[in-house]
């Protein structure tokens, strides 16, 4: 699915969250928004997933125009991972991931089995299996944030959406989480992620640094994250280096004293 | 099971007694030995019987739902005000229908206030928090009680149930007419709050979510809550304002079959019903030939183990 948004602003009251964001992805594509705390990146995301319309400018998914799509037809067409994840919840893990095929329950050429094989499918990816009976409640946060994860994979929607996916994870459960995304995107699935860790972004096929609600820089990782933008944008001194074992770059911040 | 020993028990004890050999060839259609009991039993005992398990049917799955679109289980018709609004309606339904007629008007009206106060606190959720809408709930409702207080002495009509109705509650007064009335509101309501379980299931985790997995909350929740109102509003009309059962009944049957509303709303339509026979039962029997209110009961018992169980666990 081609996901394009032109010319964007949202104003919340007499504020403007996101101004003038336009981007176009085609099927299959990764993209990163990255950006200080409060530059709007949340925002850019819910716009994207008609969770919010935009004040001006538009969003569409192939020709559809976001704003005219009902709650039950974006919900096969984009799957959104929420920053905070709800704790006191009875529901087992299966039940919570099972809740992903809501969208399908009318659709008669969808089938219990379909359901059963994308809820297992979900579960295995994220590495859910032994905990799929488990109530929501008893579990840490960051396995609660692996249940919502797989949540969203079970909604098998070509455009995914997920903010801060990492947030809660160990390193382990991160880099798996990195791998999904990737498999995502070979799948022709598109994947749009808020990342507060610059170097996650490096997995990504293309980078937005927001600030302020408007584009600071728009392009391929290597392109974005280049130290005196960052150093300039997140107003500390960042340094960009070449990773010790490997092709890529790492962002290390510098300290002031 | 226990359906079925609930209802004969309440079916043979009262101010007058009868044999369960009775109630069995009555039940049978082959007419009892005694004429009395046979009169006690079809114009007085049956109906009033049925009315409680259907007055309660209402309470416990109008406490589900209402549990699961404002997220907590301290939400019932009665706190957040449904009763209340819905008794003003059936007030004033009462105070323009003869006593001998089918109670339409009353189940209409009561439908009806119940309907609008659940729109109205739908349009007030997505703005206060739950505690917010609890505190507001509980204004709401008081208010609308003294209204009907003032209404019920200022028209003074022998139509009009005593004020004790409207706060306490009481099926005494029940007739097949008005059993029928209220059932016919009452059942389908519970269905199409039934069909909407698997979207009550998503509120859990937030209205944002649950948007994004395709249930439309600004769409729905306002036709689950009036839909709430009617089945409340039909209540009513049969047992007045009766606070706890929406509370309790739910509260005893989460831990033993979880929280999904597929299953949670028969279940506490069943409960429901179990709870208002018992309790009906000890109203009209424990100080025979007197009644208790029925409210009187439910708070008497329930209030103490609601409290129990919530300080219980909370330290759990």
């Amino acid at each position: 699915m081609r996901v394009t948004a032109a010319d964007v602003c949202y104003v919340a009251g007499r504020v403007k969250l996101i101004c003038d964001v336009s981007l176009d992805l085609d099927s299959g594509e990764r993209l990163a928004i990255v950006g200080p705390n409060g530059a709007g990146k949340s925002t850019l995301l819910s716009l994207l997933s008609g969770d919010l319309r935009p004040s001006r400018g538009s969003i569409a998914y192939d020709a559809l125009e976001v704003a005219t799509l009902p709650v039950h037809r974006l919900a096969t067409a984009r799957a959104l991972l929420g920053q905070r994840q709800a704790e006191d919840i009875a529901f087992t893990v299966g039940q919570v991931v099972g809740m992903g095929r809501y969208a399908y329950r009318n659709d008669p050429s969808v089938g219990p089995d379909d359901d059963r094989r994308a809820v297992a499918k979900a579960l295995e990816a994220l590495d859910l299996g032994a905990l799929e009976s488990r109530p929501l409640s008893s579990l840490s946060g960051g396995e609660r944030q692996r249940t919502a994860i797989a949540r969203t994979l079970a909604q098998q929607t070509p455009l995914v959406l997920l903010d801060e996916p990492t947030t809660a994870l160990d390193i382990r459960h991160q880099e798996m989480v990195l791998g999904v995304i990737r498999s995502l995107g070979r799948d022709g699935r598109t994947v749009v992620a808020v990342l507060h860790d610059l170097n996650m972004s490096t997995a990504f096929d293309h980078v937005i640094l927001l600030d302020h609600g408007g584009v600071a820089a728009h392009g391929a990782p290597a392109e974005v994250l280049n130290s005196d933008l960052l150093t300039k944008v997140y107003e500390h001194p960042i340094e960009v280096v070449q990773h010790p074992l490997g092709p890529g770059i790492l962002v290390l911040p510098s300290s002031d004293s | 099971m226990l359906l079925c020993i609930t209802v004969f028990t309440a079916l043979m004890i009262g101010a007058f007694s009868i044999s369960i050999g009775d109630i069995l060839t009555w039940a049978a259609g082959s007419g009892t030995s005694d004429a009395a009991a046979e009169r006690v039993l079809s114009s007085i005992r049956l109906p009033r019987l049925l009315a409680a398990a259907a007055f309660g049917a209402a309470l416990g799955s109008a406490g589900v739902v209402l549990q699961g679109t404002y997220r907590t289980h301290l939400a019932d018709a009665h706190l957040l005000g449904y009763s209340s609004a819905a008794g003003v309606g059936a007030a004033l339904g009462f105070a323009i229908t003869p006593v001998a007629a089918y109670p339409v008007v009353p189940v209409a009206l009561a439908a009806l206030g119940g309907a609008i106060f659940g729109l109205v606190t739908a349009a007030l959720r997505s703005r206060a928090g739950s505690e917010r809408l609890l505190l507001a709930g509980v204004a709401f409702g008081l208010a609308m009680l003294a209204w009907t207080g003032l209404f019920v002495l200022i028209v003074d009509s022998p139509r009009v149930p005593t004020f004790m109705f409207f706060v306490f509650g009481s099926l005494s007064g029940v007739t097949w007419k008005a059993l029928i009335v209220a059932v016919i509101v009452l059942i389908p309501g519970i269905v199409v709050l039934w069909r909407y379980g698997p979207g009550l299931d998503l509120l859990v985790l937030g209205d944002r979510e649950a948007r994004a997995l395709g249930f439309d909350t600004s769409r729905l929740i306002p036709i689950v809550v009036a839909t709430v109102g009617i089945v409340v509003g039909a209540s009513v009309v049969l047992g007045g304002v009766v606070g706890f059962v929406g509370l309790l009944v739910p509260f005893l049957l989460r831990p033993f079959i979880g929280p999904r509303h597929r299953v949670l709303i028969p279940a506490a339509a069943i409960g429901g019903a179990i709870a208002v026979v018992v309790a009906d039962t000890l109203a009209r029997t424990v100080a025979a030939p007197s009644e208790i209110p029925l409210g009187l009961i439910t708070a008497a018992v329930g209030g103490p183990l609601l409290g129990w169980l919530l300080v219980r666990r909370a330290s759990t």
